[in-house]
């Protein structure tokens, strides 16, 4: 059976896929392509946030109880991509390279130290916590408007 | 399950990692000085006070010294776990360690047995306190996840090679004790392919697929392979110290490091990331010199037998220094970036301030830096054929490529405090 962890993590590839090709299209100064690319990304980030946030992550504190935990450090890091790629979309505006590449890497960085916190960590735990939910939780992941829609 | 020992916390204090970054390059100049002033002789006899000297201030001051920041940096975020007092502890760990390599090295250089145990006095409890705090906090951490377990086993690796070490050491300034020379190449074997060789692969589970944005490393790679290198190191330590035939053994780790090259090389010729930066070119020269380091090692055995300087000097340089370069030119702009984003809301409201990566130190200074340190790397390799015309020449760009790095550290560092003091 497909557990919550298979299914989060091939969203975070998800993520780097579409990452990947918006970063070579801005350094290729190939400003159409690249804003479909990063609004791919950004969309693909923003709904798999959604999908911990409104989903996951409730589940879980319900679950074990801890509202203040892992989850919250979590929520507070989401917040800090947010603003990453908010400054991301002004800097696709403006077409200012230097300044794109500059903040993806740093997105980058922030991004995957975050996703190996949540896969070594995190969804091991909820994997535990919420075997019992586990196939309605995959479900409600999966009905939510997906990366892949 | 008591979730109460976990971490998820985003990282320690800038200077918790930064100091011992900071600080290790100047170690390795002073190393390169020390080969300008003995000589080509240092390139070809391991036991000479220099040589010792030398591969102290680099396996100790250099690597050891990173390896612990990165250590006291990438445990809460790989293993979940905290450094007990991090913050201060890693402190009065630095003063020891680096007084301590300071003092001991001097004293090998000079053959002085006096300078050398007023190191030891620093040294020991330095190394010690760092291993005590790792293996403890690992001990904690309870994961099973392959870096973790990498983690473990190199400072397990640490823990021989520092204990061997100690022994090597009190043997030589201590005319009381016995010198137990056989045991050096043990303790090289536990220093080099333990604790350096199975730290930097669980650090590249990690980093690797991370960094360049590659596929992951096979499960079952990552499972085993720093298992097998460990035991494989328990066996070949176990056959020297008995004086069997290595062959086998010895064929069998070699096999095992060109996998873990050929692997990470594959990964990272596919990466998804296809913007080239410094970062990936370290790695590969890393990588292609470790291959260099296996193959010019069984040359050495079965055909030459005085390459041992060179072997060492491929690893260290080539591998070790190549990959801690690379990784240090992702980790200190994002520290420096990170930390001024913890400050936000004393610095200023926005966010676009803060200066991103690669303001911090630009992809261009990082390709320049890299040129330095290939053309050095190239030069001191030929000067062990030719070593009249390129030893100098070799050893000059080597240390003006340390020098480069720590210059681009500094700026950064004092970035750091010039956005931090903009608007408190």
């Amino acid at each position: 059976m497909i557990s919550i962890s298979d299914v989060m993590t091939a969203d975070h590839k998800l993520c780097d896929d579409f990452y990947a090709s918006a970063e070579l299209y801005v350094s290729k100064n190939d400003w159409d392509q690249a804003n479909s690319a990063a609004k791919e990304f950004i969309n693909c980030m923003l709904f798999h946030f959604q999908h911990e946030e409104e989903v996951l992550f409730p589940e879980f504190e319900e679950v074990s109880g801890m509202r203040h935990g892992p989850t919250e450090m979590m929520r507070h890091e989401h917040e800090q991509m947010r603003s990453l790629m908010t400054e991301l979309e002004k800097a696709l505006e403006s077409k200012n390279q230097d300044r794109y590449l500059g903040l993806s890497e740093t997105l980058l960085i922030y991004m995957q130290q975050h996703n190996m916190k949540e896969e070594q960590i995190l969804y091991p735990m909820i994997d535990r916590d919420c075997a019992e939910n586990s196939e309605q939780l995959t479900n409600a992941i999966r009905d939510k408007s997906s990366c892949t829609a | 399950m008591n979730y109460t020992q976990l971490s998820l916390q985003q990282s320690p204090d800038l200077w918790t990692p930064l100091r011992f970054f900071i600080s290790a390059p100047i170690f390795a100049i002073f190393a390169i000085i020390l080969v300008l002033i003995a000589g080509p002789e240092v390139l070809h006899n391991r036991w000479l006070p220099e040589t010792l000297a030398v591969t102290h201030l680099l396996s100790l001051g250099f690597i050891s010294m990173m390896m612990m920041g990165a250590t006291f940096q990438l445990l809460p975020v790989l293993a979940g776990c905290d450094i007990y007092k991090s913050k201060i502890s890693s402190k009065i760990i630095f003063l020891f360690v680096v007084t301590g390599v300071g003092l001991f090295t001097i004293g090998l250089a000079i053959s002085g047995n006096a300078v050398i145990k007023t190191g030891l006095f620093f040294l020991v409890p330095g190394l010690l306190g760092f291993l005590i705090l790792t293996t403890y906090a690992l001990f904690k951490a309870k994961s099973e996840f392959a870096s973790a377990t990498g983690m473990r086993l190199a400072i397990n690796s640490f823990w021989i090679a520092f204990l061997l070490g100690v022994l090597l050491a009190i043997g030589t300034a201590w005319d009381s004790f016995p010198l137990l020379r056989q045991l050096t190449s043990i303790h090289v074997v536990w220093a080099a392919l333990g604790w350096v060789t199975i730290m930097i692969v669980a650090i590249a589970y990690q980093v690797i697929p991370m960094f360049q944005v590659t596929q992951e490393y096979p499960d079952k790679f990552k499972k085993y392979y720093s298992r097998i290198m460990f035991v494989c190191l328990l066996v070949l330590s176990s056959l020297i110290y008995l004086e069997y035939s290595l062959q086998f053994i010895v064929a069998i780790i070699s096999l095992s490091i060109l996998a873990f090259s050929f692997v990470s090389i594959n990964l990272i010729l596919k990466r998804k990331k296809r913007l080239v930066d410094a970062g990936t070119y370290f790695w590969l020269t890393g990588l292609g010199s470790l291959i260099l380091c296996v193959l010019i090692f069984n040359y050495d055995r079965y055909y030459a037998g005085d390459l041992s300087v060179l072997t060492g000097y491929v690893f260290f340089y080539g591998f070790v220094i190549s990959v801690i370069n690379g990784m240090l030119f992702k980790i200190v702009p994002f520290l420096v970036w990170l930390n001024l984003n913890k400050e936000r809301s004393r610095i200023t409201t926005g966010l676009s301030s803060i200066p991103t990566m690669n303001e911090v130190i630009s992809r261009k200074k990082m390709l320049y830096q890299y040129y330095i340190h290939l053309s050095a790397l190239l030069l001191t390799l030929t000067s062990f054929l030719i070593p009249t015309v390129f030893f100098h020449l070799g050893a000059v760009l080597w240390g003006l490529s340390l020098a480069v790095l720590n210059v681009y550290m500094y700026q950064s560092v004092r970035l750091y405090y010039s956005v931090l003091n903009r608007k408190v």
